[in-house]
Parts: structure tokens; sequence; C-alpha cells
């Protein structure tokens, strides 16, 4: 018997020191309990600027593509985009929800109402040349929202305004996938 | 003994059972990942006056009912098959780090006449049709309509760091002209991650 109690009292004492482990541990960028990201929280949030940066006398995006799991009625998930601005001068861009031309295989276009889930922090930033800076994207889908598609795709249109009658449109993709 | 050993069930229980929802809420965690990657396109020239590069008739005028391209070899000449460069007004350098999907949309025009895009290829009364093309296609069976959005994409899995040349087939609405005022839109080109 005194052996048992022993023994119990080192589960117990290991139980406290160490705790329990996380039974499922995706590769990704974990949201917090509150599903917001906040310096605090000590997550690792990508640079701004990518390894192997592109010319610097070029605009361009990154992400290409922002993948969201597990997302529900209620959740919310952010991510920036980081736009450069290559040009010579400041450059006014326009930020906003992009409705897809296309989607990716088992994803769908989203309904009507999805475009006001989506929050940009800076819809028309100013960039001074050669500039790059995080614009926060923000999806948040109300608790009463129905889900539409199991998966689901929308883009985040940057475009340069300074551009003449035949524009380039660079797009970052969110693919939605609901649990 | 035996009420030390309850004893110490009951606190083991008690460490235990916070524990469990912790996992669970775990599991139902949003998730955000992203590959740090980037989408840089750029397109040059960023205009085109319809029958203005050679000009047929009157260089920069055009007339009903007729196929123009962004063709330097001829603003009525249509492109070969296969395609080649010289057949084609616009460059797109591009220095992504990924491979590209590029899609092309022609809105309606917003003076003018304010001829709309037929999202068929083909002109009727007061529309215009547009297709659009790039190096390397069979023109003849592979060009694409160019709609007013949502158009299928023109280049598909553009290879990263990869340039390509593209062009425009636009033919004017069948009926006459009513304001003589010069009509104009803006085309974009977009590219995404394939």
């Amino acid at each position: 018997m005194k052996k048992l109690s022993v023994i119990l009292i080192v589960i117990g004492l290991l139980l406290v020191v160490v705790g329990c482990p996380p039974s499922y541990e995706p590769g990704g960028l974990i949201l917090p309990e509150d599903n917001e990201i906040t310096e605090g929280d000590g997550i690792d949030i990508p640079p701004a600027v990518p390894i192997g940066a592109p010319p610097d006398d070029m605009n361009w995006i990154s992400p290409g593509k922002v993948n969201v799991a597990n997302f529900y009625p209620g959740a919310r998930a952010e991510y920036p985009v980081t736009i450069h601005n290559g040009n010579d001068t400041a450059c006014n861009f326009a930020v906003s929800y992009r409705y897809p031309d296309h989607v990716d295989g088992d994803f769908v276009k989203p309904n009507i109402e999805a475009q006001s889930w989506v929050i940009v922090a800076d819809m028309t930033p100013l960039l001074a040349p050669k500039e790059t800076r995080d614009i926060l994207i923000t999806l948040e889908m109300p608790e009463d929202a129905d889900i539409f598609a199991p998966q689901w795709e929308f883009w985040i249109s940057v475009m340069d305004t300074s551009q003449g009658m035949v524009k380039t449109e660079l797009c970052v993709r969110w693919l939605v996938i609901m649990r | 003994m035996r009420k030390l050993l309850v004893a110490m069930l009951l606190v083991l229980a008690l460490i235990v059972v916070p524990v469990t929802p912790a996992l669970a809420l775990t599991a139902q965690d949003v998730t955000v990942t992203a590959t740090p990657a980037f989408i840089a396109i750029s397109n040059a020239p960023g205009t085109w006056t319809i029958n203005d590069i050679v000009g047929v008739g009157t260089k920069g005028v055009m007339v009903i009912d007729t196929i123009y391209y962004s063709n330097p070899l001829g603003d009525c000449t249509s492109p070969s098959d296969p395609v080649v460069d010289g057949e084609c007004r616009f460059t797109i350098t591009n220095t992504s780090t990924v491979i590209t999907d590029l899609t092309v949309n022609f809105p309606d025009h917003a003076s003018g006449d304010a001829s709309t895009n037929s999202d068929l290829g083909t002109n009727d009364t007061t529309s215009f049709g547009a297709y659009v093309y790039c190096t390397g296609m069979t023109y003849s069976t592979e060009k694409v309509i160019c709609k007013k959005a949502a158009s299928d994409p023109m280049k598909e899995d553009l290879a990263a760091t990869t340039n390509i040349l593209w062009g425009i087939t636009y033919e004017s609405q069948s009926d006459a002209w009513t304001s003589g005022t010069p009509m104009t839109s803006t085309v974009t080109i977009t590219a995404t991650a394939a």
C-alpha cells in the first residue's frame, strides 16, 4: 500500500510539473484561444520581408496564398499582406477584397456576405519610393453566419493606382477550410 | 492509509480534470499558414489605342464591326499559330518566386458610346467582343475570351521569373456610333499564385 501511495504521489507531481502536451500540433501558425494574434502571445509571425527579396525596383506582394484551416462561424483569422512600392515616387495602392476569377480544385467562390467578413486595415496606403509595408487582413466570420461551403476562397487585391489603362493587379489567395 | 489513498486519488482527479478541456480546445484552434513567396509582375506598355499601332484607314480611329489586334505587325493582322513574340504588344516582366496564373479582364467602356463587353468574344449591337492571347499559344484554338470580369486565365502555371508577351483582340460593335466621342476602358491583368 505504501508503494502504491508513493507511485501515486510521483505521478501527481509529474502531472503538476510537466503538464500534458497537446495532442494536436499543426505545422502552421496557431491562433491563441481568443483567435487573435498579439505581440504578447509569443507566436513567431513570419518576417515582413521574406528571404530572397525580388528586385527593389518592382512592385510586389507577399505571400501568394494564405491557408486558413479549422475555421468556423465566430472565428477570426489574421495575416498581413506585404506590399512593396518599386516606383521612384510615392504611390497610392488600392487594397481590397476581391471576388475570385477562378478557384482551386475543391474550393468554391464565396457567397455575397463574405465580403463583409473581410477587414483591410488600410485600403489606400500611400507608400514612399521603395517602401515595404505590411497591411493587416482580418477574416472575421459572424457567429450566426451560414457555412455555405466546406472549402471556399477569396482574394485580396493590391493595385498600384498610378498605372495607365492597362493595369496589373496582384492578388493574395485566401483558401479557407471550415472545420 | 485508505483515507490517505482516497485523498490522493481525489487530488489526482482534480489535477487531471482541468487538463482535459485543453486537449480538446487545441484541436479546434484556427490555423493560419502562408509560405513567404512573392508575386511580382509589371506590364509595359501601359496603354493601347485601338488601330493606332500601324493604322488601317485613319490611324487611331476604329470603325464599326471590325476586328482589331494589338499586333505590332498590323492592327488588323491576326496573330499566327503559334503566336510569336513580334505579334504581341505587351510584355509582362515576371520576377515572382512562385508559379502564377494570369487573367485579363476588359470592363465595359465608360465614355462615348459606352460599348459593353459581350463576354462572348464576339460583337453585337452596342457591344464589343474581346480575346487575349500570349506568345506560344495556338491562336485559332486557344485564345481566351476576355470578359468584363471573371475571365478564364490567359496563362496558367507561368513559371517563376519567366517573362511573357501577350496581346488583345477587339471586335468593335456592329451598329453605328452615335456619340462621336472617344471611348475608354481599363484592362486589368491579374496575377495569382497557381
